[in-house]
């Protein structure tokens, strides 16, 4: 890898937040932080990021939202959704904007590292 | 009578009637209906000194210079209109003499109703001595009497019938009731034999429709309708048995066809038993028996409902109770209660006056009787244990002071002596009173306990539902918020065994791995616990909190619905708040019920921008908190409905939540109210009191005790 790879993972629950980046540091990845995604956008990071790790429902701008402006503004960046939310209809819709992958919390970490190589890879 | 001679008889006088009449010891004349004379008999011309020869042809009145207190065209008038007039006139004889004479007019008529003739007799009574002139007035009273009576009279000619009579007891029968039975066309026969001699004026106006002469002189037959005829039978029978007089109910018909029910009362003058005339005396009773039918329809309803009721009934007799009280009455006693007082045992006397005249079949079931007979003509006595007859001493004076009602809780025995609580209740309205009994009606207040006991069974039940319902509407919440901590626990635990797994671990980084573990399981284990908390039926557990820390975490499980309705939520919490003492998770109830409530409330509304504020504020000696929407407040006809048990405007909804609201914040001694906010949207306020703190500063600022 010609330099670590940047993961931008939002979430608003502070401990997964912590708890994903402590997984990502474990791997050798470097993540950062956003508590929702009107402040991700806002940060101007979207530039520089190769891998964007979101939960679903957050107060405001939602994990699909989000997906669909990025969409919309022509990026390409994989985007990984992770929800605590179990119904169907949500897990639908989210499939439905085509993300990366789609993982329920709480989710396996050896799966979690899984997605995340294959969202990297070249 | 003129026994059935025509009046164009009269004016020949045929052989024998004329004898007859002449040989009249009465003043027999007859006259055309202008006053000519037609017929002057012998007694005529000994009262009044004219011979027939001289009289016949001339005008009565005019001739005999007639005088009455009213005038004489008067009394035609009268008597044309009757048929019928008698009184005393005052005539000048031949030799000038004045004469009081007592005459009897009577009209004859046509077939057609038209007046042939009139046929009067006369008596002299100029000199009756005084004791004649005294019972003729006793006569006159009782002419008077018999004609003012409201009663119908008649009088019958019955010796034909007795002939009849008399020719068949001759003839060999002996059982004559059985021979009236088998010969119905004899009691015919002696109905028509019977002849009318005089009737009153009830009597005409009665049965001839106001022709006195339509009925005189005719018989029985009209009168007596086929299926009374056998009321007459008796009559005959009662004859025969030499009875003085008989009375009985029966039907007869008046010339008109009507049918009457009439009281039928017939008496032979004492020694003309079967002979000669006989007095019928007749009462219109139709009234009557229609009242008595109507009587009758109402006693049967009443009974029918008495039956059917499923309260215990009881019709008391207290016709002797009744008597015991107006003997008091009599002695003017006024004060009952003093009176039991000093007569210890009046109070039983009035108890076995009183005994059960009916029961329903709720009664006997009460009693634990079999059936009606254990329990009727009983005395009240045996069913009031000693403790409860200050209960029955109590129901007495009630009863002393002319109230209608009495109720009470009490005791009584059943038949196999068992006590069971009742409810006592008397009904002693005028209507009863006046027929000498009361109702009472009997409740069996332990199968009422029961039933009270059962119902607060099922309203915990309900509430234990409502909450188990609320629950589930929260579980998705509650899941989302488990899954939270443990997606950090497994992600956490995975990196740590990554660190672990490395030639040189970072220490640095296990142990701050190992502390947010450590901190996610915990805020896991709360979640659960509150969950717990939630879905158990324990009672309160009051303890000391921070109002604001609870309100917060109440508004973590409302995280959720918040989201999926897109409402926005505000905050308004005021710093510096003194504790309650509250029941955490009924208090979190109330919160996370409210916000529900509100949010549903505003999706069904189509709220364009749905907003929840939630407020706490301190005030005097009480807590505050606030829930304000941006719904379309509540409507004025549901206000006062809100925190009933069972209201709701949800189509699946059980209505108890708010009626547990209130319960909860009741039992914490606050209220809970709704109200409308003036510029759109409702607000529901409860209040709980502030927690009293014994420590050495004293009250909490906020705090007025």
């Amino acid at each position: 890898m010609p330099s670590a790879p940047l993961i931008s993972v939002i979430d608003d629950d502070a401990s997964v937040r912590l708890a994903v980046l402590s997984l990502l540091r474990s791997f050798g990845l470097k993540g950062l932080a956003f508590d929702s995604a009107e402040a991700f956008l806002a940060s101007g990071e979207l530039e520089t990021t190769n891998l964007v790790i979101t939960d679903i429902h957050m107060p405001g701008m939602s994990g699909i939202d989000l997906k669909r402006t990025l969409d919309a503004r022509g990026s390409t960046v994989p985007v990984i959704m992770i929800t605590a939310k179990t119904e169907a209809a949500v897990m639908q819709r989210a499939r439905a904007c085509n993300p990366s992958s789609l993982l329920k919390k709480p989710f396996d970490s050896e799966e979690f590292i899984a997605c995340v190589e294959r969202a990297l890879a070249p | 009578m003129p026994e059935g001679n025509g009046p164009e008889d009269v004016g020949s006088l045929p052989g024998l009637l004329g004898a007859v009449i002449d040989g009249s010891i009465e003043s027999v004349i007859v006259r055309d209906p202008s006053g000519r004379i037609l017929m002057w008999n012998k007694a005529s011309e000994a009262l009044y000194g004219f011979a027939r020869e001289a009289m016949l042809g001339r005008h009565l009145h005019d001739r005999l210079s007639a005088h009455h207190p009213m005038t004489i065209a008067g009394l035609e008038q009268h008597l044309f209109a009757q048929g019928h007039w008698e009184g005393e006139l005052k005539r000048t004889t031949a030799s000038g003499e004045e004469r009081r004479v007592e005459v009897r007019w009577t009209v004859l008529r046509g077939p057609e109703g038209q007046p042939t003739a009139i046929i009067e007799y006369g008596r002299d009574i100029t000199r009756l001595s005084v004791i004649e002139l005294e019972s003729r007035l006793q006569a006159h009273r009782y002419r008077n009497l018999f004609q003012a009576m409201a009663a119908a009279f008649w009088e019958i000619d019955f010796s034909e019938v007795s002939k009849m009579l008399a020719q068949l007891i001759h003839g060999g029968v002996e059982d004559v009731r059985g021979y009236f039975e088998a010969h119905p066309e004899f009691i015919d026969a002696t109905l028509a034999v019977a002849r009318v001699v005089d009737v009153n004026d009830k009597s005409v106006a009665l049965f001839g429709a106001g022709r006195r002469e339509d009925i005189i002189g005719g018989s029985l037959v009209p009168y007596w309708p086929p299926e009374s005829r056998h009321v007459y039978a008796e009559s005959l029978l009662a004859a025969l048995d030499r009875l003085p007089h008989l009375s009985r109910e029966t039907r007869l018909t008046t010339l008109g066809g009507r049918k009457i029910d009439a009281l039928f009362t017939v008496c032979w003058p004492s020694g003309h038993h079967g002979r000669g005339t006989v007095l019928v005396g007749i009462i219109d009773i139709s009234d009557r028996v229609a009242a008595e039918q109507e009587v009758r329809a109402s006693e049967l309803r009443f009974r029918q409902l008495f039956q059917a009721m499923s309260t215990a009934l009881f019709q008391i007799d207290t016709a002797r109770q009744r008597a015991l009280f107006a003997e008091l009455e009599a002695r003017g006693i006024e004060d009952l209660a003093a009176y039991f007082d000093s007569h210890p045992g009046f109070l039983l006397t009035c108890m076995d006056a009183m005994s059960i005249d009916d029961v329903n079949d709720a009664a006997v079931r009460i009693m634990g009787a079999r059936e009606r007979s254990e329990l009727v003509g009983q005395p009240l006595t045996r069913f009031w244990p000693p403790s409860s007859y200050p209960v029955i001493r109590r129901s007495l004076l009630s009863s002393y002071r002319a109230q209608a009602s009495f109720e009470e809780e009490t005791v009584h025995y059943r038949l196999d002596g068992r006590e069971i609580n009742t409810l006592f209740t008397v009904n002693d309205s005028p209507e009863l009173r006046a027929r000498g009994m009361v109702l009472v009606g009997l409740t069996d207040i332990t199968e009422r306990e029961a039933a009270q006991k059962a119902l607060r069974q099922l309203q915990s039940e309900f509430a234990h539902a409502s909450r188990l319902s609320m629950l589930g509407e929260l579980t998705a919440s509650i899941a989302h918020e488990v899954n939270q901590p443990l997606a950090a626990i497994a992600a956490h635990g995975a990196a740590g065994a990554r660190w672990l797994s490395r030639p040189e671990p970072d220490l640095d980084e296990l142990r701050a791995i190992n502390a947010n573990m450590v901190s996610d399981a915990k805020r896991a284990a709360d979640i659960i616990a509150r969950l717990r908390a939630m879905a158990s039926n324990k009672t309160s557990e009051r303890q000391r909190l921070s109002p604001n820390p609870v309100i917060e975490e109440a508004v973590r499980f409302l995280h959720h619905e918040l989201m999926a309705h897109e409402v926005e939520l505000r905050l308004e919490l005021s710093d510096g708040l003194p504790d309650i003492e509250a029941d955490r998770v009924q208090l979190q109830q109330i919160v996370v019920n409210l916000a529900l409530n509100a949010m549903q409330e505003m999706k069904r509304a189509r709220c364009p921008r749905p907003r929840l504020k939630l407020m706490t504020l301190a005030g005097d000696g009480e807590l505050r908190f606030a829930l304000e929407d941006s719904g379309p407040g509540i409507p004025p006809q549901h206000h006062d409905r809100l925190f009933q048990s069972f209201f709701t405007t949800k189509v699946a909804g059980l209505g108890l939540g708010l009626s547990i609201c209130r319960n909860i914040i009741e039992a914490h001694g606050g209220r809970i109210w709704a109200e409308n906010i003036p510029a759109g949207g409702a607000r529901f306020v409860f209040t709980l009191p502030i927690a009293g703190w014994q420590g050495p500063e004293g009250g909490w600022p906020h705090t007025k005790v």
